[in-house]
């Protein structure tokens, strides 16, 4: 197979928006190293690679096909993943410009480093071979650690990347070993092998009776757990949820766990899909994912109760998504994969604005994340509590935002898949949520300031730069927008989706 | 764009335009303008509207969202019973903005938007002929709301919001199970997902009975928190009594009637043989609810509160109706709910009118209204008598037509629930002439208290910075607001068949389908009331 291994023009297409998210990142890099005075030209680079970057994966949203040996996925899947990760980047450094520049941090390096961690995110939702998606579940999270330790000086931040970097590379040993096990009981890596091996009663049969198989699986999701923080392999989320500058835990909950997510649907949902065929072997694995998905969910609402610091609610709150997104991982179909997919795209629109919104709001230093710093927003700052207001009641589930139509369909999902005692559960889960998502709108229109800690006033606050506005804005303008459109005319994604599966 | 998606999303503009205006006295203009073209565009579709037919009408269907294995439409129609809840809503929103025209300090654009999109959700609940649609607008309505008890309500708004939110939230995610395991069923029937109620009504009739009775319970949870059905009425009190005005105005008048329209609707109509089983839970419940609620607001000392019990009661007297399944049960409950809708809005936008001037809600601070008000005091006692169930106004032709269906049900097969709910009729007499005695007629709050009583007037004394002031009756605005609610209660009352036959084709059919379901054939009794 080496011998034979040759890059044709067709390969080099296949993974167009990985390459240019990586090129815009090394020129970016590049600039940011050789210029004198900060301009906000490493910022345009960013935005028009990732546009450039997510044309071309719409574009090639109709491909087929495997590129690069069958260890590349070049389809709708794939493609329509580029895409999202893409806006993310958009997103994520449109909202950063003013944050940054408020904490002296230049944006060169974050804009670079998140590019970087996009490409890790590309190969991880386009891996047709578990060692690619080993490849970018490392790129990405490399990325992550460097992201997550940003502001030097300050502690928290150092403190966030450290713990991260730890227990990642933990979770890592666990990855690899998951793989070694598969390897072993597969004899083959990549996914369309699985996928055939599992095709072959026989085969399927013993396999699926082997402790190897079920250990490596085990060790597999362990890896994927800790990736997109699911209980218990939650621990380190809410440091470093809370540690790391704002605009980077917007993106790292968000893109990054839908990066771990499309690898882990790509693995469960679609390449194992023949497990169906064994009603015992899929029962095993429904629950062992259900079960991991109820108790993110349980774990996740009920500990972001009794936070009173919005960054680490929005970290609990995330790992609870986390779980409903598991939920559709269980449901073992494709329509599960469609579900979590569409469900993904809704969630970083939602999440990342809610992030932006307290990035806003979040003085130098880490001041004004309380709940309490937010009594009284709705009058003070009409627009941005209104957008903060559609990001909880779109994480709530309220129709008609994106994120009750992106619920409804995991949940329809999971029902068909047989799972409705996990479903009325997820239910039950997502009404405490409503407790704490609600509070945020208690305290920004129902109660009044009692000290105005967000005022404008000295030592440096939100009024400190008045560049950024304008991206800050149209992050929000983008995340708000993505969020209304797709809970009124959530088709546009549902329509996207039947090209996922085209081989 | 038929008359009906004209009628839903009319409000939508108005709610736009209260935003974009931005003055307090122009929004509240643009409200009451939208208000009114609205209810002009509901009595356009009233008249389009066929009474002699039983089923949907003036139905609009186009795809919302096509994907493969889940499809909703958005479809849109009216029976007879959804047409007059629809004339209520519509009618009651122009009644509650010029009502409470003056009540607001704070934020008037921002209040008439919500109200607005409230419209809008509700006249939605009552049209969806989707379930998925139907969902939605029931949860797009607890976002207003939640606003308008949050932003404008009393001093435990926090806590009432709140409440009100998360009860109504628990009722309806397991709805959403429910529609989602039924929109499943369906396409295991007829090869694809679908919410189409015209289509699940086959579909669930189907279904095993176990899996109806899951399903059934699923629906009725939510429906009988909305109601509120005893023993889920907990939140009500607490949000009428916080809730602005307008808000309680809304939420007695329109808001409690979607969860007796969702069990007619759904739970009768989708899960008839569950709802046989379940007839003789719901009826207790409700007879529970009618005397429980009377009890209860004999002993209040708050009037809101007083009301707000009340409510309970009389919305038993609907879910009896409806679990009777008889003819005239059912069109008592359709009755009965415009007839609350009227009689209970228009008690709490009177007591509003009052609050406004006094700012207290004890009825102990209040008395002697006849002499210095006797305007309110007359509108004020028509509305008692009206929510009393006397004859000749609206109330008593929804209690009667209930109690008779009770009495007749082939379904629930005694009468005992008729006596107990009548002993609830004579509890309303008790609590609610009571309530008005000490309110409107008596010594005049302030004056020397009795003998005997000094202890407990103490406090009030202290507290009437009020008294002193001439009262000052009802003013023009005021009497255009209750006029048109008492010529309606009065109408119903006196010539309840101009209302009764609007839906009369459409429970028809509802009752004798069940009927002939549960026991073969048309029973005697509705041979005899042909």
């Amino acid at each position: 197979m080496i011998s034979g291994f040759q890059i044709s023009a067709r390969d080099i297409y296949g993974v167009m928006p990985l390459l240019i998210l990586a090129g815009t990142g090394l020129v970016v890099l590049m600039w940011d190293a050789f210029e004198k005075v900060p301009t906000r030209i490493p910022l345009l680079l960013t935005v028009l690679g990732a546009l450039a970057a997510g044309a071309t994966g719409i574009i090639n949203i109709e491909n087929t096909g495997r590129v690069f040996n069958g260890m590349i996925l070049n389809n709708g899947y794939s493609n329509f993943y580029s895409a999202l990760f893409s806006v993310a980047v958009v997103i994520a450094v449109l909202l950063a410009e003013r944050y940054l520049k408020d904490e002296e941090v230049l944006i060169g390096e974050y804009s670079a480093l998140t590019l970087f961690a996009a490409c890790g995110m590309i190969m991880l939702a386009s891996g047709n071979d578990l060692i690619v998606t080993f490849l970018g579940l490392e790129t990405m999270s490399i990325a992550f650690y460097v992201l997550a330790g940003l502001f030097r000086r300050r502690q928290e931040s150092n403190e966030a990347a450290l713990k991260y970097f730890l227990l990642g590379a933990f979770s890592t040993g666990f990855f690899l070993y998951g793989i070694a096990l598969l390897y072993g009981s597969f004899g083959t890596t990549n996914l369309d092998g699985i996928t055939a091996a599992l095709s072959i009663p026989a085969k399927s049969a013993s396999v699926l009776a082997s402790p190897m198989f079920w250990m490596g699986m085990g060790m597999l999701i362990v890896g994927f757990a800790f990736k997109v923080a699911a209980f218990p392999f939650h621990q380190w989320a809410p440091d470093v949820y809370e540690g790391a500058p704002t605009v980077v835990t917007g993106f790292m909950s968000t893109a990054g766990k839908a990066g771990a997510f499309g690898a882990l649907v790509l693995i469960v949902n679609i390449a194992m899909a023949p497990m169906t065929g064994n009603p015992a072997a899929l029962n095993k694995m429904q629950t062992l994912i259900g079960v991991l998905a109820l108790a993110s969910m349980f774990y996740g609402n009920i500990t972001a109760l009794s936070q009173m610091n919005i960054k680490r609610m929005l970290a609990y709150s995330s790992i609870a998504h986390a779980g409903y997104m598991l939920l559709g991982v269980a449901a073992m179909s494709q329509a599960g994969a469609t579900s979590v997919t569409l469900y993904l795209t809704v969630y970083t629109f939602m999440q990342m604005g809610a992030f932006g919104v307290v990035g806003l709001l979040e003085k130098q230093g880490g001041v004004g994340l309380n709940l309490s710093d937010y009594a009284g927003l709705g009058r003070r700052k009409p627009v941005l509590a209104f957008v903060m207001s559609i990001m909880m009641l779109s994480l709530t589930g309220i129709p008609p935002f994106g994120g009750f139509f992106a619920k409804y369909y995991l949940f329809t999902a999971a029902i068909q898949s047989g799972l409705t005692g996990y479903a009325i559960l997820g239910m039950i889960a997502t009404l405490i949520s409503v407790y704490f998502y609600l509070r945020v709108m208690v305290v920004m229109y129902f109660r009044d300031a009692e000290e105005p800690a967000l005022q404008v006033s000295g030592g440096g606050g939100i009024a400190l730069s008045t560049t950024g506005n304008i991206s800050a804005w149209a992050a929000l303008a983008i995340a708000t927008i993505g969020i209304s459109v797709l809970g009124l005319l959530p088709m546009i994604l549902t329509n996207l989706a039947k090209t996922f599966y085209l081989h | 764009m038929g008359i009906l998606s004209i009628l839903i999303f009319f409000p939508l503009v108005g709610a736009l335009g209260a935003l974009i205006v931005r003055k307090d006295e122009a929004a509240k203009w643009v409200a009451l303008l939208t208000s009114i073209v609205t209810f002009v565009i509901s009595l356009v579709a009233y008249l389009q509207f066929n009474q002699g037919l039983p089923g949907y009408q003036l139905t609009e269907q186009m795809p919302w969202v096509v994907s493969q294995g889940l499809t909703f439409t958005y479809f849109v129609g009216v029976d007879g019973m959804s047409m007059m809840l629809v004339l209520l809503t519509t009618f009651l929103m122009i009644i509650t903005i010029i009502g409470t025209w003056n009540s607001l300090s704070k934020a008037v654009p921002a209040f008439m938007a919500l109200l607005m999109v409230l419209e809008t959700g509700m006249i939605g609940v009552f049209c969806s002929l989707d379930l998925f649609l139907f969902y939605v607008l029931w949860e797009v309505i607890l976002i207003p709301m939640y606003f308008i008890i949050g932003v404008w309500g009393g001093k435990r708004r926090i806590y009432a919001a709140v409440k009100f939110f998360i009860y109504t939230m628990a009722g309806s995610l397991l709805m959403l199970v429910a529609i989602i395991w039924l929109g499943i069923e369906a396409g295991r029937v007829t090869g694809h997902f679908t919410t189409d109620l015209t289509k699940l009504y086959a579909v669930a009739h189907q279904l095993p009975l176990d899996v109806q009775e899951y399903l059934f319970l699923a629906f009725a949870l939510s429906f009988a928190i909305k109601v509120p059905i005893f023993p889920l009425h907990t939140w009500l009190p607490d949000a009428h009594v916080e809730a602005p005005t307008a808000g309680s105005v809304i939420l007695a008048g329109v808001l409690l009637k979607m969860g007796t329209y969702g069990l007619i609707r759904f739970c009768l109509g989708l899960f008839p043989q569950a709802a046989f089983e379940y007839s003789t839970l719901f009826s207790v419940l409700g007879v529970i609810g009618i005397i429980y609620g009377a009890l209860v607001s004999m002993v209040q000392t708050d009037i809101k509160k007083l009301i707000a019990y009340s409510s309970v009661a009389h919305m038993g007297f609907i879910v009896l109706g409806i679990f009777s399944m008889t003819r005239e049960g059912l069109q008592g409950a359709v009755i009965q709910m415009i007839g609350h809708g009227l009689s209970t809005g228009m008690l709490f936008m009177m007591f509003g009118m009052m609050y406004d001037r006094r700012h207290t809600r004890e009825i102990k601070e209040y008395g002697g209204l006849a002499k210095s008000v006797p305007l309110f005091a007359t509108f004020f006692g028509i509305a008692v008598f009206s929510s009393v169930g006397l004859p000749g106004l609206n109330g008593f032709i929804g209690e009667y037509l209930t109690m008779m269906g009770a009495y007749y049900s082939p379904v629930l097969n005694t009468w005992s629930y008729a006596i107990w709910s009548a002993s609830g009729v004579i509890l309303a007499a008790v609590y609610l002439l009571w309530m008005y005695q000490r309110f409107v007629f008596g010594r005049a709050a302030g004056a020397p208290a009795p003998s005997g009583h000094g202890h407990d007037d103490h406090s009030a004394h202290e507290d009437h910075g009020d008294h002193g002031h001439k009262l000052l009756d009802l003013s023009w605005r005021e009497i255009v607001a209750v006029v048109p609610l008492v010529g309606f209660m009065i109408w119903i009352g006196i010539q309840p068949m101009h209302f009764l036959k609007v839906s009369e084709k459409t429970m028809y059919q509802m009752s004798d389908d069940l009927l002939k379901m549960k026991t073969g054939s048309v029973t005697p009794v509705q041979q005899a009331a042909k």
